[in-house]
């Protein structure tokens, strides 16, 4: 057992372990950079949301599926022809979506992940935000196509993060005193800082009974522990800063589907737009959004389409939540960040999902928009066959200043989509 | 192929070896090597040095990448000769299948059982077991996946917010036994359903006054009035309430004109008044105003709630049942059903057990049908009598509900202890005593360590100082070791590279889990202190678990992911195609699967009855779905078939037919893959992702057996799909909810469907009945792979070659026994391997 897994008196002598420590690694000017991603489960409809292939870079046609986004079309960019290598689920959407892990990278066992890229953006700017990054997710999301895990981000062991499903709650977490007075507060943290404290000495005992194997797999306890202390800290260090005032109403109780994203879109706007984090995933809702535009239909049914009634729902399905991105973007046009800047100018957004279009894995979904001072805009690009996605994802750490030499598997950079 | 094969099949290929080697090798030779030798290595591959001896996940990958270029037709490329058809299907088809083999075989842990954590359903056990509240462990991980059982503990993760999930729930358990625990006066309230008439006959009235004014707007006079002048709001609402009046007034008509109606409830499909809402609260006066009445809610707790039912007279049999539903925060939920099937002179009483808590107050009752479903039989009546806009008539009709509770709370011996230590402020020694108690119960029978202890001390007293009361300060200790690492694993005592015998309590842990997926219970462990928990003690000891009814853990656990049965929750059905399949009827025949097993077991029969035998174990509802109208009530029970009926066994189960389709139509791939895979224990390759949709072919009047043609004009398809597709076709007399059907339906044309065919190398069959006496013939290699599933659920962890020896050990001794699941029970608890910590 290392000793950095105590906590000392939680209460008082706390160091962060991690403030300041990774300033160095942020270039200057990319100290106002945001990143963004949004998932959506089962993918898109082949025939009529991917533009004709033929037409390439800034003169191509929007499809019918991207039609809603015309007003924009100049803002983002269509990286097309990726995959990841490994990911066979036809029902995992999210679950590889930001990693590009092989599941059976472990011997012996039958699920493993890696961190998400947004998990390297956090490490390196979260230290200077009350919340390092956010995670926002929608109710029975394997229904919805993202596959297993708690939202589209895993953390530095490859562990699920837990994603916020209410509006009401994310709202008070970045609003909201949470019914609690700081007093009460500082003692809570306190309590759960005990509370790990005598968790880790039954571990310790467990431990020492154990072979090796097994004592890799208690580990991944450990590790819990470790992530929940550092959660702790942080919590502790913001303690006396008040939080910021909300720039929305309170949202409604029981929004579903369709208003439920909007909402969820208008919240992420108002935490980045605040600085409440510099990095946000969501996994979006499908199925609800599919029963709040009242077809009768699943959505996993849906994307089993081939004619006739699912492929007329599919297409709905494209069209709105093209709509709804429609909408995020003019939303992150008009607002200001803390610095002054345009939301979206200082915010690299990526959206898309692992699944193409029913259960295919290859040439995904994704697009790209925001941050015009790395980004190069409103072109329809086609990767060679078989680039993996984690090429892009490496690009986009990078071009933010966060400099990686390789992400997962990827084999370079796609240096092509910067400016 | 059969473990018993493979070992032919290894023997062999020591002498096919060169050849077989050949063939790849000749293929990149004919095909590859020109672009991917040690000088030109085209993309970066090289092929002139990779080998089919597969030993690491690293070339099990590579290879896998080969397959996956060949099969998708990128490699070889355009401008490049296609191999001819035949050498393709070769390669391919060795290829994949060794690339199965390997996967297998580099999933072997050398008999090595990784400690595990407790999966979702035994910790909610676990918990259940020690402080007698069921918990919500919806935020936690389901756990199951398709690859491994969810008793594999490589594959039973554990991430930060999961622990704090685990501390949370614990806490809350620990709040609802302390709730539960306080002493409640257990009343007994009817309602009688009759008192909804005065609702009903308001909402008629309202209806029909609407539909006055509607009348009297449109035969207005003065052209120039609005809608609103006659209190209606607009246009529209002049059509809405003219449709709503044509369509729901008959049937309020038809509600209260029936005498039934005065001295109950009629349950009807649908709108408007399709379901009886029960609050459980009473009205008393109020103490100090008689004249007001105050409601009370049901306090929370279990209850026992029964109703007074009947089915009306001419009522369609396949509508005598009944839902019981409770209001919950994620909406309605089932929480049982039942066969209505006595008549309205002497009604019979149904009686359920439900959980009152706070958002759980209000019980629905209803006919069983989903509202898709209900519409879909509601249009289909309307059909009938194209005139009759109120939909069928009454099927089920209530007479009173009644509920009985809170029951007494029934408290555990380790309840009966927390409770003691919570009366007041304990003294230091005391306490220490009751916590380490506590935790060696909750940590099976491991000493916690004194740190740890000295810790939850200093935690109490902390709560104390802070002014919370003796029982609140024993929460957050008691939690802590609800979510320690000692609770949530079970951690055998290993050392490296050695094989330990387990402690007769660790032993005692392995089998509760394996049989209950709950902890031991005293019995179990008395035995276990003793040191008896050997040979004829343990037999004993495992007859007297199966009898018990945490057994159906086993069922519910293992068969549900043995046979793959998540996939009958991945489509919903069509409802105007199947209006008699919802999730009632899907539940029951995920239901009838379990019982079949479960009376094999129970009864010391064959297994071989799981493919072919004479009798089936159906209750009510899936008696009628197959069309046998004379089984009545709700409990499974065993049913003698006819000597020519196709019933029995599992593939004419509705279950095993409804996962073989995707809720329109059939899937014969997918039911040929599931047979292949589950009953001749012969896996196909995975699906390979990517493939596209038979889209070619989408709006063509084509028959099933048509399409899957097409699989046969591709190498990449045809070298697995030869022996996948004329199995599912030889099960499409059973459509997609398992109703047998000589005919299939396309664009209104009927065609008479055809089952015959041939399996690959194998015998050929003319019917549906014939196939099952091929499968039948080859029970060997079903019950190697439940051999394999069964050994694998309860040892938790993957079973490979390595294992083969005690495979066939079990195998021999389940055949002496006559193929007993039983036999093979007893058999796997008797192994070393099961006794054995490596």
């Amino acid at each position: 057992m290392d000793r950095r897994y105590f906590l000392k008196g939680l209460g008082t002598t706390l160091a962060l372990p991690y403030m300041n420590s990774l300033q160095g690694d942020v270039k200057k000017d990319h100290q106002n950079n945001k990143m963004l991603f949004l998932s959506f489960g089962w993918g898109v409809t082949k025939q009529s949301w991917y533009p004709n292939s033929k037409q390439r870079g800034a003169d191509y046609e929007l499809s019918e599926g991207l039609k809603p986004l015309a007003r924009h079309k100049k803002d983002f960019s269509l990286i097309l022809g990726t995959e990841h290598q490994f990911n066979k689920q036809g029902h995992w959407g999210s679950t590889m979506f930001l990693t590009g892990a092989n599941r059976y990278a472990v011997p012996g066992q039958s699920f493993s992940n890696t961190i998400s890229c947004d998990q390297i953006a956090a490490q390196a700017w979260g230290a200077n935000n009350r919340f390092s990054s956010l995670q926002f997710d929608c109710a029975k999301a394997s229904s919805s196509g993202h596959g297993p895990g708690l939202s589209m981000s895993w953390n530095r062991s490859g562990k699920p993060m837990a994603g916020m499903q209410n509006p009401v709650l994310v709202y008070n977490k970045l609003f909201g005193n949470e019914g609690m007075s700081i007093a009460e507060k500082q003692e809570l943290i306190s309590k759960r800082g005990s509370s790990l404290d005598a968790i880790l000495s039954d571990a310790k005992t467990v431990s020492k009974k154990l072979n090796s194997e097994d004592k890799d797999k208690l580990n991944e306890y450990f590790d819990s522990v470790r992530e929940i202390e550092l959660q702790l800290s942080k919590e502790q260090a913001w303690l006396g800063k008040a939080k910021p005032k909300a720039p929305l109403q309170e949202p409604q109780k029981g929004l579903k589907g369709y208003d439920e994203i909007k909402i969820m879109y208008d919240l992420l706007v108002a935490a980045l737009q605040t600085d409440s984090t510099r990095v946000i995933t969501y996994r979006q809702p499908v199925e609800s959004l599919l029963q709040s535009l009242d077809v009768g239909i699943t959505s996993h049914n849906m994307s089993h389409y081939g004619q006739g009634d699912r492929l007329a729902v599919s297409k709905l399905r494209d069209e709105k939540q093209s709509e709804l991105l429609a909408y995020l973007m003019d939303r992150m046009k008009q607002v200001k960040d803390v610095n002054g800047v345009s939301l979206f100018d200082s915010t690299t957004l990526v959206y898309g999902s692992n699944i193409s279009t029913s259960h295919t894995l290859t040439n995904c979904p994704v697009l790209v928009a925001g941050n015009k001072n790395i980004l190069k805009l409103g072109e329809h690009k086609i990767m060679p066959n078989g680039t993996p996605l984690n090429n892009l994802w490496l690009t986009l750490l990078n071009a933010n200043g966060l400099k990686q030499k390789s992400f997962g598997d990827s084999t370079g950079m796609i240096e092509d989509i910067l400016v | 192929m059969s473990l018993k094969a493979f070992t032919l099949f290894i023997l062999l290929s020591v002498y096919i070896q060169a050849d077989k080697l050949h063939d790849y090798q000749s293929f990149f030779k004919a095909h590859c090597l020109d672009c991917h030798n040690e000088k030109k290595q085209k993309g970066k591959v090289r092929l002139d040095n990779i080998s089919l001896k597969i030993s690491n996940l690293e070339e099990a990958d590579q290879w896998q990448a080969i397959l996956d270029a060949v099969q998708s037709g990128e490699m070889p490329p355009e401008e490049e000769p296609e191999p001819p058809a035949a050498e393709k299907l070769d390669f391919l088809s060795q290829l994949s299948h060794k690339l199965v083999e390997a996967r297998t075989e580099l999933s072997d842990s050398g008999g090595k059982v990784i400690m595990r954590r407790l999966n979702r359903n035994e910790y909610a056990n676990t918990i259940e077991s020690l402080l007698g509240v069921k918990v919500e462990v919806g935020n936690l991980p389901d756990d199951r996946s398709a690859e491994s059982f969810d008793t594999d503990g490589g594959g039973l993760f554990m991430s930060p917010d999961q622990l704090v999930q685990y501390l949370s729930i614990a806490r809350g358990a620990l709040e609802k036994t302390f709730r539960r625990s306080q002493p409640q006066k257990i009343t007994q309230q009817r309602y009688q359903v009759e008192k909804k008439n005065a609702f009903i006959k308001k909402q008629r009235e309202k209806l029909l006054n609407e539909y006055k004014s509607v009348q009297a707007f449109r035969n207005r006079t003065n052209q120039e009035a609005k809608p609103s002048d006659f209190g209606i709001k607009d246009l529209r609402a002049t059509q809405i309430i003219s449709n709503d009046y044509k369509r729901f007034f008959p049937a309020f008509e038809r509600y209260l004109n029936d005498p039934l109606s005065e001295q109950g409830f009629l349950l009807a499909l649908f709108r408007p008044i399709p379901q009886l809402a029960v609050d459980l609260k009473t009205q008393v006066k109020q103490k100090n105003n008689p004249h007001k009445m105050k409601t009370i809610w049901a306090p929370e707790g279990m209850y026992k709630l029964r109703a007074r039912v009947a089915k009306t007279e001419n009522a369609d049999p396949e509508r005598s049942f009944m839902d019981l539903n409770i209001m919950t925060d994620d909406g309605l939920k089932r929480v049982d059903s039942f066969h209505i099937t006595a008549s309205t002179d002497d009604p019979q009483i149904i009686e359920a057990l439900i959980e009152v808590k706070e958002g759980s107050r209000r019980v629905v009752l209803s006919e069983k049908s989903n509202e898709g479903t209900a519409r879909a039989k509601f249009a289909k009546s309307r059909i009938d009598k194209s005139k009759n806009y109120s939909g069928p008539g009454h099927a089920v009709w209530v007479d009173w509900v009644e509920w009985e509770g809170p029951l007494e709370f029934n408290q555990t011996t380790q309840v009966q202890k927390i409770l003691e230590a919570s009366q007041s402020k304990l003294p230091e020694e005391e306490l220490k005593v009751f916590l380490e108690a506590f935790a060696y119960e909750a940590f099976r029978g491991e000493q916690a360590n004194e740190t740890f202890i000295d810790k939850l001390i200093n935690i109490y007293n902390k709560e104390m100082q802070l002014g919370k009361n003796s029982q609140e300060a024993l929460i957050e200790p008691l939690a802590i070791i609800l979510s320690s690492p000692s609770f949530l694993y079970l951690s055998e005592a290993s050392v490296d590279n050695e094989k330990k015998p387990l402690s007769q309590r660790e032993l005692a842990n392995r089998l509760a889990y394996f049989l209950w997926s709950f902890p031991p219970d005293e019995h179990l462990v008395s035995l276990a202190n003793k040191g008896q928990l050997k040979a004829e003690v343990l037999r004993t000891e495992v007859d007297r678990m199966l009898a018990n009814s945490k057994s159906k853990n086993l069922y519910q656990s293992f068969v549900y992911q043995w046979l793959d049965m998540e996939r009958l929750y991945l489509f919903q059905f069509d409802p105007k195609k199947y209006p008699n399949y919802d999730e009632t009827l899907r539940d029951n025949a995920a239901e009838e699967v379990y019982q079949t097993v479960k009376y094999i077991v129970d009864n010391d029969l064959s297994t071989k009855n799981l493919i072919q035998s004479n009798f089936a174990i159906l209750n009510g509802m899936m008696a009628r779905h197959y069309g046998m109208g004379n089984v009545i009530g709700d409990e499974f029970r065993k049913v003698d078939l006819p000597k020519d009926s196709v019933r029995g066994g599992l593939l004419a189960m509705a279950a095993i037919s409804a996962m073989g389709s995707d809720g329109q139509h059939t899937s014969p791939v997918e039911r040929g893959v599931w047979v292949l895979r589950k009953l001749l224990n012969n896996p196909p390759p995975p699906a390979p992702a990517n493939v596209p949709q038979l889209s070619r072919l989408e709006g063509k009047d084509l028959t099933v057996r048509e399409i899957l043609k097409v699989h046969q004009e591709e190498p990449q398809c045809s070298h697995c799909h030869k022996k996948i597709d004329p199995i599912g076709l030889g099960l499409e007399n059973f459509d997609a909810t398992g109703r047998w059907r000589a005919e299939d339906n396309y664009s209104k044309k009927k065609i008479a469907i055809n089952p015959a065919g041939s399996l690959y190398k194998g015998p050929s069959f003319a019917s549906y009945e014939e196939l099952r006496a091929i499968i039948y013939e080859r029970a060997d290699d079903f019950n190697y792979g439940l051999i394999s599933s069964l050994l694998s659920y309860s040892l938790g962890r993957p079973i490979a070659f390595s294992d083969r020896a005690l495979m066939d050990d079990l195998h021999l001794r389940m055949k002496k026994d006559n193929f007993s699941m039983r036999s093979l029970i007893h058999g796997i608890v008797q192994s070393k391997e099961f006794q054995t910590k490596k």
